[in-house]
C-alpha cells in the first residue's frame, strides 16, 4: 500500500480543496499546486526507496507518472489565472491523484480502478462548459473502459493472474481488447470523437491536461505494458491489427484537420493524430524490436508535444484575444517566443524535428516503410496534412500588423516552460530506462524526408505572401463529403425498401383484401345459395373420400 | 319387394305434397299419411313394434298437435308466394335426385348390404321391455328431454306473450 | 354411460320444468338456473378425477368428463350473463330453454352410443332454433330457419348413417363399432363409408366450410347470450365432438393414422375452413359476424386436429374446444356489453372504446391475443399442439397454411381493435360506461381462466391431457 502515497497527496488535497472551496477560492488553488507539487516529490521519493519498498514501480513507470505529476503543476499554475471554479481545482488534484495511482500500482486490477476514476473527473471537467460534450465524453470513454474490461477479463482468464505477469500465448482477443481499451483513452479511432467538440468549449489548462497529456501518458504507459510485459511474445495478428487501427486513425484525423483555421481544432485533432501515428509505428517496429526506451521516449514526447502546444495556443489566445487565423495575425511580430515554440510543435506533430534532423518520429517513417512499404503513406500523410494545417495558421502569424498584444502573463511562463520538454527531446535527447531522469544523446540519423519537409517549410515562410491566398482558400471537408455520400446511399437504400415494401407488404395485404371481398360477396343471405354450398360440399366430400377409397 | 317400392315412393310423394302444401292443415294432414305409410314399410319389414308406435305417436298424437299449433298460429293461408316459386322446382330436383342415387348408390352400398351382419345376439333374445328399459334407459331419457324441448319451443315460438 | 352422467341430464331438465313454471317471474327462473348450473360445474369438476379410473372405449371417460366440465362451464356463464343481459319478459321459458339444452349437450357428450348421441342432438338442436328465434325478430327467425334446413339436412344424413351401422355391426354402440372394425380389418371399406358419412353430417352440424353459411346469420341475429352459447358450445358438442369420436374410430381402421382417405378429406375441410373462415373475417363491419366467422376459423383448427387423431392432435384439438369455448364465450359477452351499452356492434360506427369501457376492452383484448395465438394465453398452447402434430405427421404444407391462418387472425383482431376498442372516442359514445358487474363478471372469469390456463399450461397438461393421451396411445 506504500506504494500510493504519491497519489495519496493529491487526493488528500482534492478532498481538502472540496471542503474549503466555497468558503477559501484561493485555498483551492494553493491545494492544487500544493498537491501536484507533493505527488511529484513522493514520486521522485518513491525512486530513492525503491529498493525498500515493495513492488514499487519500475522507473519507466515512474518517469511517466513524474510527467503526469508535472503537467498537473502546469495546469494548475496555469488554472489560477483564469479559472475560479474550485471544481475545477477539485478535478485537477483527482486526475492527478487517479493518473499518477493508475501509471505507478502494480496489478491490473488497481489500474483499472484508477484508470476508470478518470471518467469521473472528465465528466466533472467538462460539465461547467457543455453537459452535451460531456455526457458525450463520458459514454465515448466509458466504452473504450468496458473494452480494457473486457481485455482484461479475458487475460485473466488464460493467466490467472491479475499481476503483471506475462503471458506468452495467442489469445489475439484479449491482446486486441486491452489494446483497443488503451487506445481508446488517448483518442484512437472510433474513440475519438469526443475530443474536437471539448476543444472547443474547454479552458486550455483542461485541454493541456487531460486529452494531450494524462491521456497519452497513461495509453503509452499501458501500451508499454501490454508489449513488453503482458505479451512479450505478441500474437500473430497483432501487428496488423495495431497497424490498422494506427493507420485509420491518422487519415482520419489528416483529412478532418484540414477543414479547421483555429488552433483549438487544429490541436484537437492534432491530438488523434499523435495517437494514431504511435500506434502505427508501434504495430510496425515490432518486426523489428521493440524496447521500453523507444515506448517511453516516443510517448513522452508525444505528450509533450501537445501539451506545450495547447498551453502555447492559450498563451497566444490571452494575448491576441482569440486563436483563429483572424485573431491571430502578426503574432510573430509582436511574440517571437511563442511564435518559435508554436513552429517547433507543429513540426513535431508533423513528425519533422528541426534541430535533430531525423528522430524518432522519422524514425516512424523507417519503420512503417520496413514493415510494409504502403504503410509508410501513414506517417507521411500526418505529416503532409498537419503542415498544411498547422502552416495556414503559422503564415497568418508571420503576417504585417498593427496590433499591440496583451501581455500574456503568467500563462506565457507556462507556456516556455512546458516547451522546455520539447525542446529536450528536439536536440536528441532521451530518457534512459534504468535511472530516473538521466538523459543521454540517442544520436543523430540523416534522412531526406526531414531535409525535405525543412526545405519546404523555409520555401513557404519566404514565399509567405505568395502561397498564403491559396493556402488560406483550400478547404476539404471529408465530413461534408462523407455525409453527402451517405445520404446518396440512403436514398437508394430507401428506394430498394419501397420495392421491398410493395412487394412483401402491398401485395400479398391487397390479395389477402381482394380474396376477402370476393369471398364475402358469395354470401349475400340467399338461403337456396347456403343449401347450394352445403350439396356442393357434400359432392366434394365424396370425391374426396371415394378418390381414396378406391 | 315391390310392396316396399309401392310404400316408399307413396311416402316421397307425400313428403313433396307436405313440403310444398299451400296450407299447414293440408301439410299436417300428408304428414299423417307419411306416417302410416312408413308404419306399413315397419310392419312389412317384421318390426310390429315399431309399427304400432310409429302409428300411434307419429300419425295419431302428432297430427293432432299439428293441427292445433296451426289454428294457433291461425296463417295457414298466408303462404309467402316468393318461398312457394322456389319449391316449385322441388320436385324436379327430386327426381334428378334419384336417378343419382339409383346410378352411384349400387356399387357403394351392394358390398355393405353383402357383408350385413345377422342381428346381434343380445338383443334379439330380449323381450322389448327389457330392451327399451334395460339396453335403452339413457334413450328413454333423451325422449324425456325432447319432449321438454319440444314444449317449450313451441311455447317460445307459438306461445302467448311474445317480445317484440 | 356412466351412471353419474344422469345427474347432469335429469337435474336440469327438472329445474327446466320447475322454471317453465315460473314464466313470468323475473328473478326465480335466473337464480335456479344459475344455482343449478354451477353445482353442476362443481359436480363435474369433482368427479372428473373418478372418471379417470374408468378407462373404456380408448379415452371416451376422460373426454365424456373434461366435455361435461366444459359445457358446465359455459353454460353458468351464459346463464349469468342473461340473469342481466336478457330483457324479456318470458324469462322462465328462456333459462328453461338453456336448462334443457345443456341437459342435452351433458347427454351428447356422455353417450355411448350413436343413437342416444343422435336423440341428445336433437334436443339440442330443437332448442336452438327456439333460443335462437326466442325474440320473434325478423331476423333471428330467418336465421334459425337458415339454421334449420342445414342442420335438418345434417340430422338425415346422420340416420341414415346410424341405420347403415345398425345394418353392418348390428348394433349402434361404440364398443360394438369397435368390434366390428377390429373384426373386419381386413375390409375396411365399409365401415369407412359409414363413418365417413357420419363425419359429414357432423361437419355440417359443427358449421365448417362449406357448410358454414348459416352460422354468420344465426349468431348476428340471435342475442348475446344466445351467441355465446351457440359458438361456445353447442356447435363444439354437435359438432367437433362428435367429430373426434368418429376420427378415433376412424384411426383405428386399417388404413392407418391420417391415410384414411375419410380422414384426410376431413383434413382438407378443415384447412378450408381455417383459411375461408380467417379472409372472410377480415372483410367484415360487423363485430359479431366477425366473430362468427372466426369461430368457423378456430372450429377448423379443431377437425384439422381431430381428423390427424394422433394422441398429440387429439390432446391439441381438445384443448382447443376448451379454449376456444372461454374466448369465443368472452367475445360474444363483451359484443353483447357493446350492444347494451351503445345500442350497435358496427365496428366503423365508433371508436376508443376503450376509453369508455376500459374493462370490457380489456377482457375482450386478452380473448383476441388468445385466438389468435400469443403467448402466454391458452390459445397459444393448444395451437402450437395442433401445428406441432401437423408437422409431426408429415403434413408440412398445412401446418404452415395453419400458421399462416393465425397471421391472418391476427390481422382482422387487430383491425377489430383498432376500428373499435382504440383511438379517440368518436362522438356517438361520449355517455357510454360498463354495463355493471353482472356482465363483467363472466368477462372477468374467462379471462382469469385464458390467462391462468396459459400460464399454468403445465398444470393443464399433467391433470387433463396427458391422462387422454395415455389412454389414446
Amino acid at each position: 500500500m506504500t506504494i500510493y502515497f504519491p497519489a495519496a497527496f493529491p487526493l488528500a488535497c482534492a478532498l481538502l480543496a472540496a471542503a474549503l472551496g466555497k468558503f477559501m477560492p484561493r485555498a483551492a488553488k494553493f491545494l492544487a499546486f500544493a498537491g501536484t507539487s507533493l505527488a511529484f516529490i513522493g514520486l521522485i521519493t518513491l525512486n530513492n526507496f525503491s529498493n525498500i519498498i515493495n513492488n514499487a514501480p519500475d522507473t519507466a513507470a515512474l518517469t511517466i507518472a513524474c510527467f503526469i505529476a508535472l503537467y498537473g503543476i502546469l495546469a494548475s499554475l496555469w488554472a489560477a489565472q483564469e479559472e475560479e471554479s474550485p471544481l475545477f481545482y477539485f478535478n485537477i488534484l483527482l486526475s492527478t491523484a487517479f493518473a499518477v495511482g493508475a501509471v505507478i500500482t502494480d496489478n491490473l486490477l488497481a489500474m483499472l480502478f484508477f484508470w476508470e476514476g478518470l471518467l469521473i473527473t472528465l465528466y466533472l471537467f467538462l460539465m461547467p462548459y457543455n453537459k452535451d460534450t460531456a455526457l458525450k465524453a463520458f459514454l465515448i470513454n466509458a466504452a473504450g473502459d468496458i473494452v480494457l474490461l473486457a481485455g482484461i477479463c479475458l487475460f485473466y482468464a488464460n493467466s490467472h493472474s491479475l499481476l503483471y505477469v506475462s503471458l506468452i500465448g495467442d489469445n489475439f482477443w484479449a491482446f486486441a481488447l486491452i489494446f483497443c481499451g488503451a487506445a481508446a483513452k488517448a483518442g484512437a479511432f472510433p474513440f475519438h470523437s469526443w475530443i474536437a467538440p471539448a476543444a472547443k468549449d474547454a479552458p486550455f489548462a483542461f485541454l493541456a491536461m487531460m486529452p494531450a497529456a494524462f491521456e497519452k501518458l497513461l495509453a503509452i504507459f499501458l501500451l508499454g505494458r501490454i508489449f513488453i510485459v503482458l505479451f512479450p511474445v505478441p500474437p500473430d495478428m497483432a501487428r496488423v491489427f495495431a497497424c490498422i487501427i494506427g493507420a485509420i486513425t491518422v487519415i482520419v484525423s489528416a483529412a478532418r484537420m484540414l477543414v479547421f483555421k483555429d488552433l483549438r481544432g487544429l490541436l484537437a485533432w492534432a491530438v488523434v493524430m499523435q495517437i494514431g501515428l504511435f500506434i502505427t509505428a508501434l504495430g510496425a517496429r515490432l518486426i523489428t524490436e521493440t524496447d521500453i526506451s523507444y515506448i517511453l521516449n516516443h510517448g513522452i514526447f508525444k505528450a509533450a508535444l501537445l501539451a506545450c502546444a495547447f498551453f502555447t495556443a492559450g498563451a497566444l489566445n490571452k494575448a491576441c484575444g482569440g486563436n483563429d487565423i483572424a485573431a491571430l495575425r502578426g503574432a510573430a511580430k509582436t511574440d517571437i517566443l511563442l511564435f518559435a515554440a508554436l513552429l517547433i510543435c507543429a513540426l513535431g506533430l508533423a513528425g519533422v524535428s528541426i534541430v535533430d534532423i531525423i528522430f524518432i518520429p522519422n524514425a516512424a517513417l523507417i519503420d512503417c516503410y520496413d514493415a510494409m512499404p504502403m504503410l509508410a503513406a501513414v506517417p507521411a500523410a500526418a505529416a503532409l496534412s498537419a503542415l498544411f494545417a498547422f502552416g495556414k495558421v503559422l503564415l497568418a502569424m508571420l503576417h504585417k500588423t498593427h496590433k499591440i498584444a496583451r501581455p500574456a502573463g503568467l500563462q506565457k511562463a507556462i507556456a516556455l516552460a512546458a516547451f522546455a520538454p520539447v525542446l529536450f527531446f528536439t536536440f536528441g535527447l532521451e530518457f534512459s530506462a534504468e535511472h530516473l531522469f538521466l538523459p543521454h544523446f540517442s544520436g543523430v540519423h540523416t534522412g531526406a524526408v526531414s531535409v525535405i519537409c525543412i526545405v519546404l517549410l523555409l520555401a513557404g515562410l519566404l514565399l509567405a505572401a505568395k502561397v498564403k491566398q491559396p493556402v488560406y482558400e483550400f478547404k476539404y471537408d471529408t465530413y461534408d463529403r462523407a455525409k453527402a455520400a451517405i445520404s446518396f446511399c440512403a436514398d437508394i437504400l430507401f428506394m430498394v425498401d419501397r420495392v421491398m415494401d410493395k412487394l412483401f407488404d402491398y401485395l400479398p395485404s391487397q390479395v389477402v383484401k381482394n380474396l376477402a371481398r370476393g369471398l364475402s360477396q358469395a354470401h349475400r343471405g340467399n338461403t337456396p345459395q347456403y343449401i347450394i354450398w352445403a350439396v356442393a360440399g357434400i359432392a366434394v366430400f365424396i370425391i374426396l373420400a371415394w378418390g381414396g377409397l378406391k | 319387394m315391390s310392396l316396399h317400392l309401392f310404400l316408399v315412393t307413396g311416402m316421397v310423394i307425400c313428403s313433396l305434397a307436405a313440403v310444398m302444401a299451400k296450407r299447414t292443415i293440408h301439410a299436417a294432414i300428408f304428414l299423417a299419411l307419411l306416417s302410416i305409410l312408413l308404419a306399413g314399410v315397419m310392419f312389412a319389414a317384421n318390426a310390429p313394434w315399431a309399427g304400432v308406435f310409429e302409428l300411434s305417436v307419429c300419425a295419431g298424437l302428432i297430427t293432432v298437435l299439428f293441427a292445433s299449433a296451426a289454428s294457433m298460429v291461425g296463417r295457414g293461408e298466408s303462404y309467402a308466394k316468393r318461398e312457394a316459386k322456389i319449391f316449385r322446382w322441388l320436385p324436379l330436383a327430386l327426381l334428378v335426385f334419384g336417378i343419382m342415387v339409383w346410378w352411384t348408390a349400387g356399387p357403394i352400398f351392394a358390398p355393405l348390404f353383402n357383408a350385413a351382419a345377422p342381428n346381434a345376439g343380445a338383443p334379439a333374445l330380449m323381450s322389448v321391455g327389457d330392451i327399451i328399459w334395460k339396453l335403452r334407459m339413457p334413450d328413454l331419457l333423451g325422449q324425456l328431454c325432447i319432449f321438454v324441448a319440444g314444449v317449450l319451443t313451441v311455447r317460445t315460438i307459438l306461445g302467448e306473450g311474445k317480445d317484440e | 354411460m356412466l351412471m353419474s352422467a344422469a345427474f347432469f341430464i335429469v337435474i336440469p331438465l327438472a329445474a327446466a320444468a320447475v322454471c317453465a313454471f315460473f314464466n313470468k317471474k323475473q328473478t326465480a327462473p335466473a337464480v335456479l338456473a344459475n344455482i343449478v348450473l354451477a353445482c353442476g360445474l362443481l359436480l363435474s369438476l369433482t368427479t372428473f378425477s373418478d372418471n379417470l379410473g374408468q378407462d373404456w372405449f380408448y379415452g371416451q371417460a376422460v373426454l365424456s368428463s373434461f366435455m361435461t366440465i366444459i359445457i358446465y362451464l359455459v353454460s353458468s356463464a351464459v346463464a349469468f350473463f342473461a340473469a342481466f343481459a336478457a330483457s324479456t319478459k318470458r324469462r322462465g321459458s328462456y333459462f328453461a330453454m338453456l336448462l334443457v339444452i345443456t341437459a342435452g349437450m351433458a347427454g351428447v357428450v356422455n353417450a355411448a352410443d350413436f343413437f342416444t348421441l343422435y336423440v341428445y342432438l336433437e334436443v339440442v338442436s330443437v332448442c336452438s332454433y327456439a333460443l335462437i328465434s326466442f325474440y320473434n325478430r325478423p331476423r333471428s327467425t330467418e336465421g334459425a330457419i337458415r339454421y334449420f334446413y342445414l342442420s335438418s339436412i345434417a340430422s338425415a344424413i346422420l340416420l341414415f348413417s346410424i341405420s347403415l351401422l345398425m345394418v353392418y355391426a348390428g348394433g349402434t354402440s361404440y364398443e360394438v363399432l369397435t368390434a366390428k372394425i377390429l373384426a373386419t380389418q381386413g375390409s375396411p371399406a365399409p365401415l369407412n363409408i359409414i363413418l365417413g358419412i357420419m363425419a359429414l353430417a357432423f361437419m355440417i352440424k359443427a358449421g365448417l366450410f362449406p357448410f358454414h353459411s348459416w352460422t354468420p346469420d344465426a349468431y348476428e341475429s340471435a342475442t348475446s347470450p344466445v351467441s355465446a352459447l351457440l359458438a361456445g358450445i353447442v356447435t363444439k358438442v354437435v359438432g367437433t365432438y362428435a367429430l373426434m369420436v368418429v376420427c378415433m374410430l376412424l384411426s383405428i381402421i386399417n388404413f392407418g393414422i391420417a391415410n384414411n382417405p375419410v380422414g384426410r378429406a376431413v383434413m382438407w375441410f378443415g384447412l378450408a375452413s381455417i383459411i375461408f373462415g380467417a379472409l372472410n373475417a377480415q372483410e367484415q363491419k360487423d363485430f359479431k359476424r366477425m366473430l362468427a366467422y372466426s369461430s368457423i376459423s378456430q372450429m377448423g383448427y379443431i377437425t384439422i386436429a381431430a381428423a390427424l387423431a394422433t394422441p398429440l392432435a387429439m390432446a391439441g384439438a381438445l384443448f382447443h374446444m376448451f379454449n376456444h369455448a372461454t374466448f369465443k364465450a368472452l367475445l360474444f359477452f363483451a359484443a353483447g356489453s357493446v350492444k347494451r351499452a351503445t345500442g350497435s356492434t358496427e365496428i366503423d360506427s365508433m371508436s376508443g372504446l376503450q376509453a369508455k369501457m376500459p374493462y370490457t376492452a380489456g377482457a375482450a383484448t386478452v380473448a383476441m391475443l388468445s385466438t389468435a395465438g400469443v403467448p402466454p394465453f391458452s390459445g397459444f398452447w393448444s395451437k402450437l399442439f395442433i401445428i406441432a402434430a401437423l408437422w409431426q405427421a408429415g403434413f408440412y404444407g398445412m401446418a404452415a397454411a395453419a400458421l399462416f391462418a393465425s397471421v391472418l387472425t391476427l390481422a382482422y383482431f387487430l383491425k377489430l381493435q383498432r376500428g373499435m376498442f382504440f383511438g379517440k372516442p368518436s362522438d356517438n359514445i361520449k355517455d357510454v360506461r360498463e354495463r355493471g358487474a353482472g356482465f363483467l363478471i363472466p368477462c372477468f372469469v374467462f379471462a382469469f381462466i385464458i390467462i391462468a390456463a396459459g400460464l399454468y399450461f403445465p398444470f393443464i397438461y399433467d391433470n387433463f391431457l396427458s391422462p387422454f393421451i395415455r389412454v389414446l396411445q
